[in-house]
């Protein structure tokens, strides 16, 4: 009867999501928001997202391939800056989506998604390029890591 | 670049695919397992070898908004006897509860704010003989707790917890027992004001302060406290610290003496941790307890090795 136990069946149920190495460390402390600060810190971004007035500008997701590119952009699609366009040919904004952890949506880590964010930089100012602004924002668990840019 | 990643892709999104689901907007798992074996010599008791578990434990916790500036949180966490098969799952700190720029209001079954507020000054916590609940009135985890926890401002915050009684027969009230501690943090200072009353039975005060200077880190205790049903009280002190020989090594002492009319007790203890990494370590101490009674002197000793593993 003990294999049925409700404890036992948690621990069967999330055996496989373990992440947050400091959890454990955390749970025992009256900092209730550090503890739960995973989930809530996207929620905190978010909201602190400064609203630029930046609509002349053009956001490209350059996922553009693969099931994991249509997932991605799929989920990309309730990010707000998703849907900002260009009027400026000069000025452009892309955004990868990362993830900090494992994800079903993105398998790349920020680290791999900087060098695809470059040369679609390189694609769309082949003559150089000004980064003027570089942010992420949550999409689920995952992030998007944004350039805005100008070509030279 | 997506199909030089898309190898890699499929791997990772096989690998984690449970996981992932498994996380989504959901839970997250958490928790140790800290195994050691035990000479215990207890005056009038075991003289033995043990293999204990030392509150190793297993953990769900989550969290999600549930509308704006709201937020739901729960943890479900248990303690797990490693060591052998009889009450595999023990209750440890279970709760539910809202979040919101208001401060954080859960109910359940937990430490209360007094118990946790000890920080980690207790340089032997969990460890067999080790343990400041040896020594203190305190360590209390209640059933039935509803607690308030306020937001921090300025490095100080307010915990306050009820606890209704719920014993057969008896009319109690909403608050028999009420838990408070005020904390205050700032850099390397943590100072914590606590009052137990009417806490399974003990009235308690206790301030607690520790510093962490370079590679040192002083913890101090002072407590108060009265056993209603007996009239026992009494007081007591802790001194304890910690210092990082290097990455890996950090030694740990901890002195302390609780005087109450009951018996006084006063501990000993040393030990030090070898860090594997920040998740993993090995870890060995000795602590003696001295216990006055009024037949005499109970002296209670253990020496502990192990290892723990955080996940």
């Amino acid at each position: 009867m003990k294999f049925f136990s409700p404890p036992l069946i948690l621990l069967c149920i999330f055996s496989l999501s373990a992440h947050s190495a400091s959890d454990v460390d955390m749970a025992d402390s009256l900092d209730f928001n550090a503890f739960h600060n995973d989930k809530k810190e996207t929620q905190k971004t978010w909201k602190t997202e400064p609203k630029k007035p930046i609509d002349n500008t053009q956001n490209i997701n350059i996922n553009t391939s693969s099931s994991v590119s249509i997932s991605s952009q799929q989920a990309n699609k309730n990010t707000p800056h998703n849907s900002s366009f260009s009027n400026n040919d000069n000025t452009h904004k892309i955004h990868e989506r990362y993830t900090l952890n494992n994800s079903l949506k993105t398998p790349y880590s920020a680290f791999y998604v900087i060098e695809a964010l470059h040369k679609k930089m390189a694609e769309l100012c082949p003559t150089g390029w000004e980064k003027t602004r570089e942010w992420s924002t949550p999409v689920e668990n995952d992030f998007n890591l944004h350039y805005q840019f100008i070509c030279l | 670049m997506k199909q030089k990643f898309i190898p890699a892709a499929i791997a990772i999104i096989t690998a984690s695919s449970l996981s992932s689901i498994a996380i989504a907007d959901g839970p997250s798992f958490y928790g140790k397992a800290n195994v050691s074996l035990n000479n215990v010599d207890y005056d009038g008791g075991d003289d033995q070898w043990e293999l204990n578990s030392n509150a190793s434990r297993v953990g769900v916790k989550g969290s999600y908004q549930v509308s704006e500036g709201l937020t739901a949180i729960y943890k479900l966490e248990y303690e797990v006897a490693v060591d052998d098969g009889e009450d595999v799952f023990k209750q440890r700190n279970i709760y539910g509860g809202f979040q919101g720029s208001f401060g954080t209001v859960i109910a359940g079954n937990h430490d209360t704010p007094t118990k946790i507020a000890q920080s980690n000054v207790d340089r032997f916590n969990d460890q067999e003989n080790g343990d400041i609940k040896n020594v203190f009135k305190g360590e209390t985890r209640a059933s039935n707790i509803i607690m308030y926890s306020s937001p921090e401002v300025n490095g100080l915050s307010a915990t306050v917890a009820i606890i209704p009684g719920e014993e057969t027969g008896v009319n109690d009230g909403l608050a028999d027992g009420t838990s408070i501690a005020i904390t205050y943090k700032k850099d390397e200072l943590y100072l914590a004001l606590t009052n137990d009353s009417e806490v399974e039975g003990v009235d308690v005060t206790r301030f607690v302060a520790s510093y962490v200077y370079e590679a040192f880190n002083f913890g101090f205790m002072l407590q108060e406290a009265e056993i209603i049903s007996s009239g026992d009280e009494g007081s007591g002190y802790l001194f304890s610290g910690e210092y990082k020989l290097d990455d890996n090594i950090v030694l740990k002492a901890q002195f302390s003496n609780n005087d109450i009319d009951s018996g006084d007790k006063s501990q000993i203890a040393f030990g030090a941790d070898y860090k594997l990494n920040s998740n993993a370590k090995f870890f060995a101490y000795l602590s003696a307890i001295d216990t006055d009674t009024t037949t005499g002197t109970q002296d209670d000793t253990a020496f502990g090795a192990g290892y723990e593993i955080k996940f």
